[in-house]
C-alpha cells in the first residue's frame, strides 16, 4: 500500500463522517477544515501507520460530528451559531435603531415644519396688528377731517382757504394715509382673501380723498352730503379692515383684542357722527338740524348703543372699566346733554334756530364731544397697544419654540446616529472577543 | 455543572490566548500547535479543536496562514499572529491575572480582607 495515511481505511471513513457533518457548513469553511484535518492526520500518521496508530489519532482529533459542531455547522450542541446569531442580532438591532429614528426624524420634521409655520403666521399677526393700528389712527384723523369738513361745507363760506383747524386735520389724515400705505406694502400673498379685499377698498378709497377736498374747498351744500362722501368712500372701508383683521388670527387673545377694538372704533366713528352732524346743524346760517338729519342723528344714537353693546359683549372686565373711568367726565356730560338738548329742539320746531336761547353753540360743543370721542380714542391707543404687544409676543414664542424644536430635533438625530455608527463597532470588538475566548 | 462540564468551559474560554501565546514565540503548523498545547496538561480535550479555532482567530485578524516549504517536504500551512493578535493576547494577560487573582481570592475566601484585593491591572 502505496500514499499516505489518507489511505487508510479508518482515516477514509473519518473523513466521509467529517464530509457528512459538515454539510450545513459553508463549502469554503468545510474545505478549510477538511484540509487542515487531513494535514494533520497526514502528519501525525506515517503511511504504514497500523490501525491502532490510527484509531488513537483519530480518537484524539475527536469526532467529526463535533469538529463540525466546534466550526459552526453542524446540528451539535456546543458553541453558539456565530454567523446567524450575529446577522439576527445586526438586524434586531437595525430594526430597534431605524424604526425610533425614523419616528424621532417624522415627528421632528412635523414639529418643525409646524413651528415654522407658526413663526409664519405669527409674523403675518404682527404685521397685521401694526397695520391694524395704523388703521385706526387714520379713521380718527379721517373722523376728525370729515366733521370739520361737514361743517365747513354747510357754512356756505366763499370760496376760499378752508379753517385752519381742516387744514390740520388734512395734514394729520395725510401722515397716516402715508403710514397706512407703508404697512399695507407688506401684506400680499398667504393673507386671508377677505383681509385683502378690505384692505383693497380701503387704499381706493383713499384715492377718492383728493377729489372729495377740493368738492368741499370749492363748494357749498347740506353736511350730509360729505358726511356720507367720507363715511362711505374711506372711514366705512377703514372700520371694515378693522374688523376683517380678528378673521384672519388663530391666537384667540389676540382675536379677541382686534375685536374689541374694531367694535370701539365704530363707537368712536358713532360718536364722531354726532359730532358733524351737531356741529354742521350749529355751525350754518340758520343752525337749523333738518328732520332728515335729525333722523340720521337718531339713526347714529341707536348704533351707538348696539356697538357699545358689541364692545361690552367683546371686552374683558378692566376693558369694560377702563372705558367707563375713561370716557367720563364734565365735558363728556356736558356733550351728551347738549346732544339731547338739540335734539329736543330740532323734534319740537324743525325751523328755529338751535342756538337761540338754548345756550347751545358750535365752538362748546365740538370742544365737548370731541373730549368724549379723544377720552374713547385713549381706550383705543391703549388696545391697540395690548394687541402690538400681543402679537410680538406671539412671534417671539414661535421663534423661540422652532429654535428649540430645532434644537432638540437636531440633538436627537446625532444621538441616534452616533449610536448607529458605534452600535457596529462595539459589536465587532464583542465578536473578537467570543472568537478568541471560545 | 459536574467537574469535567466545569473545565470544558474553562478550556473553551483560554486556548485561542494560549494558541496565541505559542504564535507569539514563532509561527507553528497545525500539528505543531496541537503537540505543544497537548504538552500542557490538560488544556486539550480533542486535538480536532484547535484547528476551527485558528479558523475563528483568522477571521477576527488575530492570527494569519501561509503555506510553506519545509526542505522537501510537502507544502505545510504555517500559522503566525499578527499585531493585533499581539495586542489581544497584551490585554488578555493583565485581565487573566486579574480575573484569576480575584477568583482565587474568592475561592479561598480571602478575598474580603481589608486589603486582599488584587486591583485590575493598568493596562486600559
Amino acid at each position: 500500500m502505496s500514499g499516505t495515511a489518507l489511505d487508510h481505511r479508518l482515516v477514509r471513513d473519518y473523513l466521509r463522517e467529517l464530509d457528512a457533518a459538515m454539510r450545513g457548513l459553508p463549502a469554503a469553511a468545510a474545505r478549510e477544515l477538511r484540509e487542515q484535518i487531513a494535514a494533520h492526520l497526514e502528519d501525525a500518521l506515517g503511511p504504514e501507520a497500523g490501525d491502532q496508530e490510527v484509531a488513537v489519532t483519530l480518537s484524539r482529533l475527536g469526532s467529526p460530528a463535533g469538529l463540525a459542531a466546534e466550526a459552526g455547522g453542524a446540528n451539535g450542541s456546543s458553541g453558539p451559531r456565530f454567523t446567524p446569531g450575529r446577522s439576527r442580532i445586526r438586524w434586531r438591532l437595525a430594526v430597534v435603531i431605524a424604526v425610533p429614528t425614523l419616528i424621532a426624524a417624522a415627528l421632528g420634521t412635523l414639529q418643525i415644519s409646524s413651528d415654522a409655520s407658526n413663526v409664519v403666521a405669527s409674523g403675518r399677526v404682527q404685521r397685521l396688528a401694526q397695520l391694524d393700528a395704523a388703521v385706526v389712527r387714520l379713521t380718527q384723523d379721517l373722523e376728525d377731517e370729515r366733521d370739520l369738513s361737514a361743517a365747513a361745507y354747510a357754512a356756505r363760506r366763499p370760496p376760499g382757504p378752508v379753517p385752519v383747524t381742516l387744514a390740520r386735520a388734512r395734514t394729520a389724515t395725510d401722515a397716516a394715509a402715508s403710514a397706512v400705505r407703508a404697512d399695507a406694502a407688506d401684506i400680499g400673498a398667504g393673507y386671508q382673501p377677505g383681509i385683502l379685499q378690505a384692505l383693497n377698498s380701503l387704499l381706493a378709497g383713499l384715492t377718492d380723498l383728493g377729489d372729495i377736498r377740493a368738492a368741499v374747498s370749492s363748494a357749498a351744500g347740506p353736511a350730509s352730503e360729505v358726511i356720507r362722501v367720507y363715511t362711505g368712500d374711506v372711514i366705512a372701508p377703514a372700520v371694515t379692515f378693522s374688523a376683517a383683521v380678528g378673521g384672519g388670527i388663530g391666537d384667540a387673545r389676540v382675536q379677541d383684542t382686534i375685536t374689541t377694538l374694531a367694535a370701539l372704533l365704530r363707537v368712536e366713528n358713532d360718536q364722531s357722527l354726532q359730532r358733524a352732524i351737531v356741529y354742521a346743524a350749529l355751525s350754518a346760517q340758520p343752525s337749523v338740524l333738518a328732520p332728515e338729519e335729525l333722523t340720521t342723528l337718531e339713526q347714529v344714537n341707536a348704533q351707538q348703543v348696539a356697538d357699545q353693546a358689541a364692545f361690552n359683549s367683546s371686552a374683558g372686565p378692566a376693558e369694560q372699566q377702563l372705558f367707563a373711568n375713561t370716557v367720563a367726565g364734565p365735558a363728556v356730560d356736558s356733550a351728551a346733554a347738549q346732544e339731547t338738548l338739540a335734539e329736543s329742539q330740532a323734534a319740537a320746531n324743525p325751523s328755529a334756530p338751535l342756538t337761540r336761547n338754548t345756550g347751545l353753540n358750535a365752538a362748546t360743543w365740538y370742544a365737548n364731544m370731541s373730549t368724549t370721542i379723544e377720552d374713547t380714542r385713549q381706550v383705543a391707543g391703549q388696545l391697540a397697544g395690548q394687541l402690538t404687544s400681543q402679537a410680538n409676543t406671539l412671534k417671539s414664542n414661535a421663534a423661540k419654540s422652532l429654535l428649540l424644536t430645532t434644537i432638540a430635533a437636531l440633538a436627537l438625530l446625532l444621538l441616534l446616529i452616533s449610536a448607529v455608527l458605534t452600535r457596529p463597532q462595539r459589536r465587532q470588538h464583542a465578536d473578537t472577543l467570543a472568537a478568541v475566548t471560545r | 455543572m459536574n467537574g469535567e462540564g466545569s473545565l470544558s468551559e474553562l478550556r473553551r474560554g483560554v486556548l485561542g490566548p494560549c494558541v496565541l501565546a505559542l504564535l507569539e514565540l514563532r509561527p507553528r503548523f497545525g500539528l505543531e500547535l496541537v503537540r505543544d498545547l497537548a504538552a500542557a496538561d490538560g488544556l486539550l480535550t480533542s486535538d480536532g479543536t484547535v484547528y476551527p479555532l485558528l479558523n475563528r482567530l483568522r477571521d477576527a485578524g488575530l492570527v494569519t496562514s501561509q503555506w510553506r516549504d519545509d526542505q522537501g517536504e510537502r507544502a505545510r500551512r504555517y500559522y503566525s499572529i499578527t499585531e493585533a493578535g499581539r495586542h489581544h493576547l497584551t490585554t488578555f494577560r493583565a485581565d487573566w491575572a486579574w480575573f484569576s487573582a480575584t477568583v482565587g481570592g474568592v475561592l479561598n475566601h480571602t478575598a474580603f480582607a481589608p486589603s486582599g484585593t488584587p486591583q485590575r491591572g493598568g493596562h486600559q
